[in-house]
């Protein structure tokens, strides 16, 4: 809402200057109306004033040209203007040589060979209107070279004010300044309203009926005859341009007035459109339709409030008016409508409509019902004032059942417990009365106050401690602390569970991504589990929730790849969404993703990319990080986005929990990724049930030295490593206590068909010291079980 | 004589004292060179005594030899022949560290300090029902929250949280009063994503409900917190503010923290940051959740993760924490 300072002073006696203004802004924030720009307006019209026009010809080289002799006192210049309305004799605006209009500054010129020194204005190059009809022509009381600033220079300071939701009276001069009196401690001041009414009633001139009533429960209506609709005068175009309206005509530039001082709309009808005379309000009927006066079409229905006349809907009530029925230049008998509407009624129609007018936006928030008769009247008298006509008598008002201002008990005890510290009982009252709350009773603990009507937002005993606290400082609330003892704190298993993970995949070297949970549907199709998609999407790249972390972080290394960051090691955890038997499920997922480079070249290391065994590694020693759990890990059998070939599922105690290993190039194909990726995922659920590093007992030293051996195997080519070691394992039994795969060698020595693979074991015992011939004797075990039990040759 | 034994132990100890190899070549040529401190001494035998010259000279012989004989000795203390040369300017092996995100880091922050204030972590589902996201709340039917144009909606009363409000609704309803909780996560609107806009963001909502909780408790309580977080002198305001699930209600400013108040661009001049919501919770939410609005009493708050870490670290462009450039995440 902006508030013109200089408009704030009618209604109070604080005037907001250079000095205050900055305490001001801080006050008004703390009562809350946050200042969100503070502009300064001035225009003081230097180097214009007003001319008289001594002669005027046509230009002899240019047939839309005039030469002019114009009389500005001192002395008379030369003007050449375009404007086909300049005529001698004319009173009119110049801007002299200096004079800035718009963004270029007056210079003495010759236009087509003629001299000219000056210009003759229209109203848009003075910024009074938008106005650009040719010329302004000022009234011919005004002297030759009287500064143009006497006529039309004003200075002035708008605020714009932020109003919450609640607070539809603060969207009105009155109200705000109600509000503004209480924080300057100055009197509110209402304009008061003198009358005149001719002695024809409004009721002769037109009929309202209310088919609604819980619609609306108030609708007035008063007539206004031969005004003479013309421009509104300055002050009322400045006082609406400077505060964003722009101005139409005397009659619609009222209603906009009034509305922006009592913060009720209202609405002006040319009654010669208004068929048979008569204002009927009822619902619209299904696929009724209606052109609003902005020239918009829309298809109503039932829930749709209208304002008609016997023949046709004009008006929205309460949003917009109709494009056949608005106050124009050749109107000379108005309406004025000042009505209360049901606020969920105008949240229907702006609903349906998305029109969110000035008018809307305060019946949305519920105007004063009460104060209809003020409004009118205000509105009537500024009519004849600025129009002429008279004010039939009496106003048409349809109020069948009185609103009526209700009653609220504020205990004082109450107040203490919830604000924490005491409020005076008088400072209490004086304030609460100051906004025009009334106290009815008062005993020593309950106070009982009457709200005002316009104060709908108030409806109970807390929304009075709200307004008593607010008027008694917001900065003024001291800070208290108890040092209570803390509640034992409640483990949240899940958030448990993701910290530990984050922790140990950033101890493994990968850093934490966090992706949108809103993804295009197309990425969700490798990915098992049932989509969800948005009921009404922003766009088509958010229209599913992600069904698979691993989704989220291949959308993530694709974008990362594209833009030559060639080292991607990352992980993410969080929310994945999906259909399970017809119904939404989310759970906890987590997943890590490495592609690219494992390390750059440098002086001391070759470059080289990341492969299957990095992310084995990385899974197997994240797995550690939960205990020591028995773990089964088994080739293939993993979701079809990884390569069935290079891919592993890890078992738990029979129970599948997770996967790791090469993605299928199918599915990276989707990402627009070209080049191998490998993940990890994860059963989150599964990892927060692995025995933690707590449970952990250690294993004893031994005091004896170990013994180290290698044993070359000659395997074949597709062979694997594990069936040997479980070999060697099954042999050896407790001595061994390490086994791993040194060397691999291929080559021609050994042909093409075939592999060695040198394996290390170590053997210790923890009671004794090995002999040599115990080992001799467990190698020739390991040796002539290779041989026998798997065919294979020792090199 | 006992001008020479200064002497001696003056040269010996300098020597003794060099730092480097260098230092103790500097040293032979300070002492044993041409012009030598040493070597100059036996030029002044010709101004001394007859019956002293031959004392003087075996005092000055025996001097050079044991300075030699230090230096070298300090010298080969130096110089190791079996040690390899390192260049120490060459550079490291590098290691890599995994990165914290930036909203995991404030979010963690933020659990650490209200964990120490005795808040526990509550979490609870993204997708919703109306009624623990609006009706709950006291959110009436015709707000605007409610509107398909504000929220998004996944089907028919089903909608991805607009506030993590619906995990306190949960708590409570769960459970007997006191709460004390903080509910970080996720929520989404319906909102055209721009540099400051985004329709999916994380907030950390707190509540406590308990005998005796007060408006004045809650301004202190959050004191607290930003003291925790921007230093000791960090200053509150309140300014009163709507909410429909709180009354008295009010958004909180914090004294910035890059200028203290006086006014920089961070703060746009004004010396305060605007960095939440909160008020006292609406007795009709309490009664919605079958606690007594009489007996008990309760604050709540929310904090948006993204401007706190925006202006933590100087991000300008929201949509910068969900782009995961690695240029970005690796400088956490």
């Amino acid at each position: 809402m902006k508030i013109s300072a200089g408009w704030l002073k009618k209604y109070t006696d604080f005037e907001i200057n250079s000095e205050n203004i900055d305490d001001i802004v801080h006050k008004l924030a703390i009562l809350g109306f946050e200042c969100e720009s503070v502009e300064h307006i001035k225009n003081s019209f230097d180097n214009f004033c007003v001319g008289k026009v001594t002669e005027c010809i046509k230009h002899p080289n240019a047939d839309k040209l005039s030469l002019c002799k114009v009389d500005i006192g001192a002395e008379t210049l030369s003007i050449v203007c375009g404007a086909p309305n300049v005529a001698a004799g004319q009173t009119v605006p110049v801007a002299l040589v200096g004079a800035k209009v718009k963004d270029f500054v007056i210079k003495k010129t010759k236009i087509r060979g003629e001299e000219s020194v000056g210009m003759i204005c229209a109203e848009d190059e003075l910024g009074l209107s938008d106005n650009h009809d040719g010329i302004m022509v000022l009234d011919d009381s005004y002297a030759a070279g009287t500064p143009l600033k006497e006529l039309f220079g004003f200075e002035d300071t708008v605020l714009e004010l932020e109003v919450t939701a609640n607070r539809a009276d603060a969207l009105g001069y009155i109200g705000f300044a109600r509000e503004f009196a209480y924080l300057t401690g100055t009197e509110l001041k209402i304009p008061e309203v003198s009358l005149t009414e001719s002695a024809e009633k409004s009721s002769d001139s037109v009929k309202i009926t209310v088919l609604d009533p819980a619609a609306c429960p108030r609708y007035c209506g008063r007539v206004i005859k031969n005004v003479k609709v013309q421009d509104s005068p300055e002050w009322l175009k400045q006082y609406l341009t400077s505060v964003g309206l722009r101005p139409i005509n005397n009659v619609v530039d009222i209603t906009n007035f009034v509305m922006l001082e009592t913060g009720h709309p209202l609405h002006a009808f040319d009654l010669d459109n208004v068929a048979g005379k008569e204002i009927i309000v009822r619902k619209a009927l299904k696929d009724e339709k209606f052109i609003t006066l902005d020239g918009k079409g829309f298809t109503l229905n039932e829930n749709i409030l209208m304002i008609c006349d016997s023949e046709k809907a004009v008006a929205l009530a309460g949003v917009m008016g109709g494009l056949n029925s608005g106050v124009t230049q050749t109107t000379t008998d108005v309406l004025l409508e000042v009505a209360y509407f049901n606020l969920a009624d105008i949240r229907e129609t702006v609903k349906l409509t998305n029109l969110h007018t000035d008018s809307s936006k305060r019946f949305e928030r519920g105007i004063d019902p009460n104060d209809s008769e003020y409004v009118i009247n205000r509105a009537a008298s500024l009519i004849r004032e600025l129009g002429g006509g008279e004010i039939l008598a009496g106003t048409v008002d349809v109020y069948p059942e009185k609103i009526t201002e209700k009653s609220i008990k504020l205990r004082l005890s109450r107040t203490d417990k919830v604000l924490g510290f005491h409020i005076d009982k008088d400072t209490i009252i004086s304030s609460l009365n100051s906004i025009g709350l009334k106290t009815e009773v008062e005993d020593s603990d309950t106070l009982s106050f009457t709200i005002p009507t316009f104060r709908p937002d108030i409806t109970q005993e807390i929304d009075l401690i709200e307004e008593a606290v607010r008027l008694y400082g917001y900065d003024r609330i001291p800070e208290i602390t108890l040092s209570t003892i803390s509640l034992a704190p409640v483990v949240n298993r899940e958030e448990k569970t993701a910290d530990s993970i984050r922790e140990n995949l950033r101890n493994l070297g990968l850093s934490e991504t966090l992706s949108k949970s809103m993804v295009d549907g197309k990425y969700c199709t490798p990915f098992e589990r049932k989509p969800v998609k948005i009921g009404h999407p922003l766009n088509e790249e958010m229209n599913h929730l992600r069904n698979s972390i691993v989704l989220s972080l291949l959308q993530t290394a694709g974008k990362n790849i594209r833009r030559k960051n060639g080292r991607i090691g990352i992980f993410e955890t969080g929310k994945i969404f999906f259909y399970d038997n017809g119904d939404i499920r989310e759970i906890n997922s987590a997943a890590v993703l490495l592609t690219g480079k494992r390390n750059f070249q440098s002086w001391n290391e070759a470059d080289s990319d990341y492969d299957f065994y990095d992310i084995k590694g990385i899974s197997e020693e994240f797995l550690s990080c939960f205990g020591k759990n028995e773990l089964v890990f088994s080739s293939g059998k993993c979701p079809s986005y990884f390569d069935s070939d290079a891919s592993v599922s890890v078992f738990k105690n029979g129970s599948l929990i997770g996967y790791y290993g090469t993605l299928d190039t199918k599915t990276l194909e989707i990402f627009e990724i070209g080049q191998p990726v490998f993940c990890f995922e994860f059963d989150f659920a599964g990892i927060g049930h692995l025995s933690g590093r707590d449970e952990f007992r250690i294993s004893e030293l031994s005091k004896y030295p170990r013994v180290i051996k290698d044993i070359s195997v000659l395997m074949d080519k597709y062979d694997n490593a594990e069936r040997v070691a479980e070999q060697i394992r099954k042999t050896c039994g407790k001595l061994l206590t390490d086994i791993t795969v040194v060397d691999i060698y291929t080559g021609d020595q050994i042909g093409s068909d075939k592999k060695s693979y040198t394996f290390r074991v170590v053997f210790q015992s923890n009671d004794r010291m090995l002999k040599d011939r115990e080992i001799e004797y467990l190698l020739k075990n390991i040796i002539e079980g290779l041989k026998n039990d798997l065919k294979l040759e020792i090199r | 004589m006992e001008d020479f034994t200064q002497i001696r132990e003056g040269i010996l100890r300098d020597i003794r004292s060099s730092v480097s190899l260098e230092d103790a070549e500097d040293k032979r040529i300070k002492y044993l060179s041409k012009k030598g401190e040493i070597t100059l001494l036996f030029g002044q035998i010709k101004t001394i005594a007859p019956d002293k010259k031959r004392e003087f000279g075996q005092f000055v012989n025996s001097l050079r030899d044991e300075a030699l004989d230090l230096i070298n000795e300090v010298k080969a203390g130096f110089s190791d022949k079996n040690k390899e040369p390192i260049d120490t300017t060459l550079p490291g092996r590098k290691f890599y560290r995994g990165r914290y995100h930036p909203l995991n880091l404030i979010k963690d922050e933020l659990k650490t300090i209200f964990g120490q204030m005795g808040f526990s972590v509550a979490t609870g589902p993204e997708v919703e029902t109306e009624y623990y996201i609006f009706d709950a709340l006291n959110m009436p039917s015709w707000h605007p929250a409610r509107k398909t144009t504000d929220s998004l909606y996944v089907d028919k009363g089903r909608l991805l949280r607009t506030e993590t409000s619906s995990v306190q609704i949960r708590t409570m309803e769960k459970g007997k009063p006191p709460f004390r909780i903080i509910s970080p996560g996720r929520v989404y609107r319906n909102e055209k994503e721009n540099a400051t806009h985004t329709a999916m963001f994380t907030q950390c909502e707190g509540l406590y409900i308990n005998r005796g909780v007060s408006f004045a408790e809650l301004k202190g309580t959050l004191k607290e917190f930003f003291k925790a977080l921007y230093g000791k002198n960090t200053q509150v305001r309140f300014r009163p503010h709507f909410f429909p699930f709180t009354e008295p209600s009010a958004e909180v400013d914090v004294s910035c923290f890059k200028c203290g108040g006086a006014g920089c661009s961070l703060c746009k001049s004004s010396g305060w940051l605007e960095l939440g919501g909160c008020g006292m919770v609406h007795p009709k939410v309490l009664e919605n959740v079958g606690v007594d609005s009489e007996e008990f009493t309760g604050f709540a708050f929310g904090l948006g993760i993204e401007r706190l870490a925006m202006l933590k670290y100087g991000v300008n462009d929201i949509r910068d924490f969900t782009e995961n450039d690695l240029r970005f995440l690796e400088q956490f």
